[in-house]
């Protein structure tokens, strides 16, 4: 089967550990946001720790998460910021540029999308032609995302310095209502992703992403033909 | 946030501050720091008599102090003569122990406990200093002690269940502060506010459960204390509302959209299935 390299070795990575980050912090993030739900979890966490800390399970598997929500968070920050770094500066930022695109081929292409997604529509040949490597979807998630991400790193740097700052309680409660926000927008973002994702249309997309970043030719020509041509991309064995 | 059993507005303890009878002593301020064996600490001059400046880890009451022009009235052998005079308000001013308290709402552990008797408590060994309650509470009442923890009034609830008034009250030497049950005390708010007394503690927003513990009360004389004291607390925090709101759309609107987005995926995939066995059984033949 003829196949293509779409998805870069750095880009893999980027996303993996992503993936991971966000896992992680959005279980010890969202158990301190709802305990009512998520004590259980705090109390498994908080077991073993309980006698060290001269406390209940519960609360000692809240402090342990809330550590390492700071610690995850710093770590997840920077890979956010070097890996943006060098997508900005090698140029290879084109997940944006769907956007382009006069809004009316847009909504055009996004109505295709949505009826290949929800009720197996085949796409229409002309948005077809028009497809690039990161569909419109792609690109407003993205815009999404960003959103997200900028307001859970500011408002969780402004937390956690926020004794050390001497910020007041109301730009804490500000702050926490941001961060709050973010997750919010990154939820939604994760639900739309991973319905893509896992949408049989998708399949070798999601195959190239968890495997060697190949995907077959075939299916290029169906799903990304304008990114074919513009980069002239001769089919390898 | 911990579900908490709350007793209701009328249930447990409460008590009516007669600001009329305030001649701003500190007495009930100092009781407060000796019974909890809260340190001295070093404070600040600032521009009233209020010292400390607010409420601090150390200072679960303080007085303060409001000016203003009231009218008062002498008696001449001409008449009587009104006139406009500098008066200065006394207001103690503590953790107000709402019916639904907003810092026990945001705790994330639960360390912040509503006792039978209406007290709203701080469980030191359970705080984690996070200091949600402190941006929770439209009072400005929980502070953050040196020790990363923070703190506020008790009710004196190691009292109350003893049979004993809270330390403030007992100390007071005018008998500014009516302590007893919550049913009992209300009435008399209400009959003071029925009297055209000034009445704050009552009728309150939801965000606070409709109402406080700790009710003032006040003639014209002194009713500005209360109005410059609760101008700019008592609001419902906007923050925390939208936090809660946010937090059931997160929660539930997740889960739901998780569910639909399941059961959308389930049927494209079951559809592919399909056109796969066709496809197959169309090349076998």
């Amino acid at each position: 089967m003829k196949r293509v390299k779409i998805i870069s070795n750095s880009y893999r990575i980027a996303h993996t550990h992503n993936l991971h980050f966000i896992a992680f912090l959005s279980i010890t993030g969202v158990t301190l946001m709802a305990i009512e739900y998520f004590s259980w979890l705090a109390y498994i966490v908080g077991l073993p720790f309980a006698p060290y800390m001269n406390t209940d399970p519960v609360t000692a598997g809240v402090q342990v998460f809330r550590v390492l929500h700071r610690i995850f968070g710093i770590a997840w920050g920077g890979l956010i910021i070097i890996y943006g770094c060098y997508l900005f500066c090698s140029g290879n930022l084109r997940v944006i540029d769907a956007l382009k695109k006069p809004i009316g081929q847009q909504i055009q292409e996004a109505k295709a999308l949505a009826g290949l997604y929800l009720f197996g529509k085949p796409l229409p040949s002309d948005v077809k032609e028009r497809l690039e490597r990161h569909n419109v979807f792609v690109a407003y998630l993205a815009l999404l995302l960003a959103i997200g991400f900028a307001l859970l790193a500011l408002s969780g740097v402004g937390l956690m310095l926020r004794f050390a700052l001497g910020l007041s309680d109301q730009t804490a409660a500000l702050l926490l209502f941001l961060h709050d926000l973010g997750f919010g927008i990154t939820v939604l973002f994760v639900l739309l992703h991973v319905f893509a994702s896992l949408h049989p249309a998708n399949r070798p997309l999601l195959e190239a992403m968890f495997g060697d970043g190949y995907a077959p030719f075939e299916w290029l020509k169906d799903h990304m033909q304008a990114f074919i041509k513009r980069y002239n991309i001769a089919p390898e064995e | 946030m911990v579900v908490q059993n709350l007793p209701g507005m009328k249930e447990g303890y409460a008590v009516l501050v007669d600001l009329d009878k305030c001649i701003g002593c500190r007495a009930c301020q100092v009781a407060c720091k000796d019974w909890n064996g809260r340190p001295a600490e070093m404070t600040k001059f600032s521009p009233t008599f209020t010292n400390p400046p607010d409420l601090t880890a150390d200072d679960w009451k303080v007085v303060f102090y409001y000016e203003d022009m009231t009218k008062k009235a002498l008696l001449l052998p001409s008449g009587e003569k009104i006139f406009e005079q500098v008066d200065i308000g006394p207001l103690p001013f503590q953790c107000m122990h709402c019916a639904d308290p907003p810092c026990a709402r945001s705790c994330p552990v639960g360390a912040i406990k509503v006792t039978a008797e209406g007290a709203v408590v701080i469980n030191k060994d359970e705080c984690i200093g996070c200091g949600y309650c402190a941006t929770a509470c439209p009072f400005r009442v929980p502070k953050r002690g040196s020790d990363g923890k923070f703190y506020k009034c008790t009710f004196c609830i190691d009292r109350i269940q003893n049979g004993m008034l809270p330390a403030c009250v007992e100390a007071c030497p005018t008998g500014v502060f009516k302590f007893g049950k919550a049913s009992e005390i209300i009435s008399a708010a209400q009959d003071m506010q029925a009297k055209g007394k000034l009445v704050y503690g009552l009728n309150l927003d939801s965000y606070v459960g409709g109402g406080t513990r700790w009710i003032y009360a006040s003639s014209d004389r002194r009713s500005f204390a209360i109005k410059k004291h609760f101008a700019d607390r008592g609001k419902p925090v906007a923050t925390q509302q939208s936090r809660e709101i946010l937090k059931q759309l997160i929660v539930y609107g997740g889960a739901l959209g998780a569910l639909l987005l399941a059961g959308l995926e389930l049927v494209a995939w079951r559809k592919s299935r399909v056109e796969e066995k066709t496809q197959v059984k169309e090349e076998s033949r």
